[in-house]
């Protein structure tokens, strides 16, 4: 049944981007959403209620994923975080590990599948 | 045009997903790009790419593209057309929505999309003028019957 499914919601400004790993989340057997700014994750994490979030740190258009990261922190049964990102300086890991991501993953060093074997892996 | 022409052309355009496609420079020169794209039943294909990227300044000075899509036979197809910019919001949500599913089927995409700039997309609607298309389904080939689907 669908409302059984691992639900993934993927933040990240790319419109693009975003869509295909939607596609790419339901063929891999998740029930997957996404939203292009914090805005409008902060109302899917209420709506959709997702157990792990696929966050990219660095968005345009005014969002920060640092700073979605803190509001999560502020959240009563908050999701699982996995950055998910261009970010590659060991400050940008460090923040997002201390600010409560369970995993950090940069896009360009990473298959997708992996980012995959992770969601299962946390949500074991 | 026969229309079991058209639609064998048409099942090997919804076959591939990657086509090999030129633009021109503002000075006349070729450049060749990979893009990944979606077909509709009229032979128009649609493709994204990011607003800053060079062919985008090409098409805005020449509107004319040439594809090369399927490496493999049955069918190679030879496009010629122009393309220009969806401006229309519903078509535009409807074939990035279609155009991240086939990119979702494609495992080697990845990477490349991830690569390139922040800035925002834009959608192209390719309108054939000449569709050319290498047909090996039969294996009788001779020199007096040559291979080619011609469409327009």
């Amino acid at each position: 049944m669908a409302d059984e499914k691992i639900k993934i919601l993927a933040v990240d400004s790319d419109e693009f981007l975003v869509q295909v790993y939607k596609a790419k989340l339901e063929r891999a057997g998740f029930a997957a959403e996404f939203a292009l700014d914090d805005k409008a994750a902060m109302q899917w994490l209420a709506e959709f209620k997702p157990d792990v979030v696929l966050l990219e740190l660095m968005m345009v258009g005014g969002s920060d994923g640092f700073d979605f990261l803190v509001q999560l922190r502020e959240q009563p049964d908050a999701p699982a975080v996995i950055a998910l990102t261009n970010l590659a300086e060991h400050e940008d890991i460090s923040r997002a590990m201390d600010l409560g991501a369970v995993a950090y993953m940069i896009k360009t060093q990473v298959a997708f599948e992996q980012v995959v074997e992770k969601i299962r892996e946390i949500t074991k | 045009m026969l229309e079991s022409d058209k639609e064998k052309v048409l099942a090997a355009l919804r076959r591939n997903r990657i086509a090999s496609m030129a633009t021109v420079t503002a000075d006349g020169q070729p450049q060749a790009v990979t893009i990944l794209y979606v077909v509709d039943d009229d032979l128009n294909l649609y493709f994204v790419t990011r607003e800053k990227s060079r062919k985008v300044a090409n098409l805005d000075a020449n509107g004319m593209v040439a594809m090369s899509i399927g490496l493999e036979p049955p069918m190679n197809v030879q496009l010629e057309g122009r393309a220009v910019r969806v401006d229309d919001e519903l078509v535009r949500a409807d074939k990035m929505a279609e155009l991240a599913h086939a990119g979702a089927d494609l495992e080697d995409l990845w990477p490349p999309i991830l690569r390139v700039g922040k800035e925002g997309y834009v959608l192209y609607k390719v309108m054939p003028e000449k569709v050319r298309a290498l047909d090996l389904s039969d294996h009788n080939i001779s020199s007096e019957d040559p291979p080619y689907i011609e469409l327009m």
